[in-house]
C-alpha cells in the first residue's frame, strides 16, 4: 500500500468501527457525529479559505439553509431528507453565487468580505424568523421514525454517524483532488497574489465562485443531516458560532495544510464537548472560555497552526509520505 | 502586423492627466523601450494595455484584436504576458508550482502544464531552483522566476515593467542577453518600461519617450538620445540616470 494511504485508511477503519466501541450509546454517537459534521465544514472550508485565501464567515448561513430546507421538506411535504439535502445544497450554492458574484466582481476582499459573509448568517436568520410559512419563531418537529433510511430519519444516531462519515470521506477526497489539479493551484495563486494570478490568465472571479459554491453546498449538507438528527429545525440554526468555529479551527490547524485543520478540529471539538459536559452546567459558557484560551495559546506559540507540527509527527511515524506533507 | 497598437488613449486620475491622446505601436518581432521621467505615465499605459486600468478614451489593439478594457485574464489569453514593477511572487508555492500556474493557460492537463513550466525554467536558467520556495530566493532569482512564469504561458508579446530594477550591472547584462535571445530565437515581441538606460539603450530596436502623459519622441536609441525635447524633459532634469 502506498505510504500516503496508510493514515487515511487507518483513520477510516477506526472511524468505521467507532460506534461499536462506544457500545452504540446514542449520546456518545451523537457527540461524535456532531464533531464530524463540524469537521466536514472545516475540511470543505479549505477550498475557499485555506486554498483560495478568502476569509469566508458564511458557514453558519449555508449550514442553516441546508437544515431549514431539509427540515421543511420533511415536515410539510413528507419529502425524503435525501432530496432535501440536494435541495438545500443547491439553494446554498445559489445564495453563495448571489453573494459571491457581486463581492468578487467589485473586488471586496479581506475583512470586508469576511464581514459581509458573516452578515449573511444574520440576514438569513431574520428572513426565516419572519417567513412563518417555512420556519418562523417556533421549532418545527420532524416526524419521528424508528428507522426509515429512505426518508432519512432514524431514532438510532448510528445511522447519522455513518451518513456523516461518508460525507466527511467524500469531502476529504474532493479537497484532496482539488489540491492536486489546476483548480487547487489556481486557488493558491489567487491566495498568494491576485493580480499576478490574473495576469497569468487565472479568471479570479470564476475560480473563487467555484470554490465558494462547492464549499457552501457541502456546508448545507451538514445542516440537513444535523436537522434530521436532532429532529427539529429553527432559524437559530443560522449560527454565526459555526462560522467562527470553522475559521478559528482552520487557522489553529494551519492555513493551507491538508491534515492540520481536520485533526485540530477533531481534537479541539472533542475537548470542547468534554468541557461542555463536565463544566457546562457548572458555569454556563465556561467551556467556551476555556476553548478560547486554548486557541489563544495555539496562536501565540504556533502561529502557523498545528498543521506543520502534526505533519512532522506523522512523517516521523511514517504515517504519511513526504509528498503529501507539502502544502 | 502590429503586435501593439495604442490609438488616442487618455486616462485621468481625478484632475491629474496621466495619459493624454497617446499614440504608439510595436511591430511584431520588435523590442521597444518605453522610457520617461517618473510619473510620465509608463506604468499607467502598461496597466491599460493589460486591463488593470480602464482607459477613459481611445483604443488598444493587440495582434489586431481590440482589447480595450478587457480584464487581465482575457488579455493573457491573447498570448500576452507581463512582469510587474514590484515583483509579485507566490510565496507559499515552490518555484515549479508558481511557474505551472502560467503553464495551465488554456489547458487543464497537469503534464502539459508541468512540461511548459520546466521548459520555461530551463529557458531562463533557473531550473535548478524548481523545488525551492519563493521566500528562499534573492531578487535576481525572483525576477527570473517571474519571467519564467510569463514564458510558461507561451506568450507572443512580453510586457516587462522595470525588469532589471534592483539588479547589479552584471546581472543587467545577463538579462539583456536573455531578452535578446527570447526575441530572436522564440520570436517574442517585447515592450519594456525601464529606467536603467544601460539596459534599454542596449536592447531596444526603438524607443518611445513619454513625458507628462504625452509621447514626445520616438526613434532608435541614438535618435532619441539626441532629441533635444528628450534631453530637456528627461536627461536635462537630472531625474534620469
Amino acid at each position: 500500500m502506498r505510504r500516503g494511504l496508510v493514515f487515511p485508511v487507518t483513520a477510516g477503519a477506526f472511524a468505521a468501527v467507532l460506534p461499536l466501541t462506544l457500545g452504540l450509546n446514542d449520546y456518545y454517537v451523537f457527540l461524535v457525529t456532531l464533531i464530524m459534521l463540524y469537521t466536514t465544514i472545516v475540511v470543505a472550508w479549505q477550498l475557499i479559505g485555506g486554498l483560495g485565501g478568502q476569509l469566508d464567515l458564511g458557514a453558519g448561513a449555508y449550514h442553516g439553509l441546508g437544515a431549514i430546507l431539509t427540515g421543511y421538506l420533511m415536515v410539510y411535504h413528507g419529502i425524503s431528507g435525501w432530496v432535501g439535502l440536494i435541495v438545500g445544497g443547491v439553494a446554498a450554492a445559489g445564495v453563495a453565487f448571489i453573494i459571491g458574484y457581486p463581492s468578487f466582481r467589485f473586488g471586496i476582499r479581506e475583512v470586508w468580505y469576511a464581514l459581509s459573509s458573516l452578515a449573511l448568517v444574520l440576514i438569513l436568520q431574520k428572513i426565516f424568523l419572519l417567513w412563518t410559512d417555512v420556519a418562523g419563531p417556533l421549532e418545527r418537529y420532524i416526524p419521528y421514525a424508528e428507522f426509515d433510511p429512505i426518508f432519512m430519519r432514524s431514532g438510532y444516531k448510528t445511522f447519522y454517524y455513518y451518513v456523516t462519515l461518508a460525507l466527511l470521506a467524500v469531502t476529504f477526497i474532493i479537497v484532496h483532488q482539488v489540491r492536486r489539479n489546476k483548480l487547487g493551484l489556481y486557488l493558491q495563486s489567487i491566495r498568494d497574489n491576485e493580480e499576478a494570478a490574473e495576469m497569468l490568465g487565472v479568471d479570479v472571479r470564476k475560480y473563487k465562485l467555484l470554490a465558494l459554491m462547492v464549499y457552501s453546498f457541502i456546508a448545507a449538507l451538514t445542516g440537513g443531516i444535523y436537522a434530521s438528527m436532532v429532529g427539529f429545525y429553527h432559524p437559530i440554526l443560522f449560527d454565526s458560532w459555526i462560522s467562527i468555529q470553522t475559521v478559528t479551527l482552520s487557522i489553529a490547524g494551519g492555513l493551507g495544510s491538508f491534515w492540520g485543520p481536520p485533526i485540530t478540529s477533531i481534537i479541539l471539538l472533542t475537548v470542547q464537548e468534554y468541557l461542555r459536559i463536565t463544566l457546562g452546567a457548572v458555569i454556563i459558557g465556561l467551556h467556551q472560555v476555556i476553548f478560547g484560551v486554548i486557541l489563544i495559546f495555539i496562536i501565540l506559540f504556533k502561529p502557523d497552526g498545528l498543521g506543520p507540527l502534526l505533519d512532522t509527527v506523522a512523517l516521523r511515524l511514517g504515517l504519511i509520505s513526504k509528498a503529501s506533507k507539502r502544502a | 502586423m502590429k503586435a501593439v497598437e495604442v490609438v488616442n488613449v487618455s486616462k485621468k486620475f481625478g484632475a491629474l492627466t496621466a495619459l493624454s491622446n497617446v499614440n504608439m505601436f510595436v511591430d511584431t518581432g520588435e523590442i521597444v523601450g518605453l522610457i520617461g521621467p517618473n510619473g510620465a505615465g509608463k506604468t499607467t499605459l502598461f496597466n491599460i494595455l493589460t486591463g488593470f486600468l480602464k482607459a477613459d478614451s481611445g483604443v488598444v489593439r493587440i495582434f489586431g484584436d481590440d482589447v480595450t478594457n478587457l480584464p487581465p485574464h482575457k488579455i493573457a489569453q491573447k498570448k500576452v504576458a507581463r512582469s510587474f514593477q514590484i515583483i509579485k511572487p507566490f510565496p507559499s508555492m515552490t518555484v515549479l508550482e508558481a511557474v505551472m500556474v502560467g503553464g495551465y493557460l488554456n489547458t487543464s492537463d497537469e503534464k502539459t502544464a508541468r512540461q511548459r513550466a520546466i521548459e520555461a525554467l530551463k529557458m531562463v536558467g533557473v531550473h535548478h531552483l524548481s523545488d525551492r520556495l519563493a521566500k528562499e530566493l534573492n531578487t535576481q532569482q525572483l525576477k527570473l522566476v517571474e519571467l519564467a512564469r510569463c514564458l510558461a504561458t507561451q506568450p507572443r508579446l512580453l510586457l516587462l515593467d522595470e525588469l532589471v530594477a534592483g539588479l547589479t550591472p552584471s546581472e543587467v547584462d545577463k538579462m539583456s542577453e536573455l531578452i535578446k535571445k527570447l526575441n530572436k530565437e522564440n520570436g517574442i515581441t517585447v515592450l519594456l518600461v525601464e529606467h536603467v538606460m544601460r539596459f534599454v539603450m542596449n536592447i531596444s530596436d526603438r524607443v518611445v519617450v513619454l513625458n507628462y502623459g504625452e509621447v514626445i519622441s520616438v526613434g532608435t536609441p541614438e535618435e532619441v538620445s539626441g532629441d533635444h525635447k528628450v534631453i530637456e524633459a528627461y536627461l536635462g532634469t537630472k531625474t534620469g540616470r
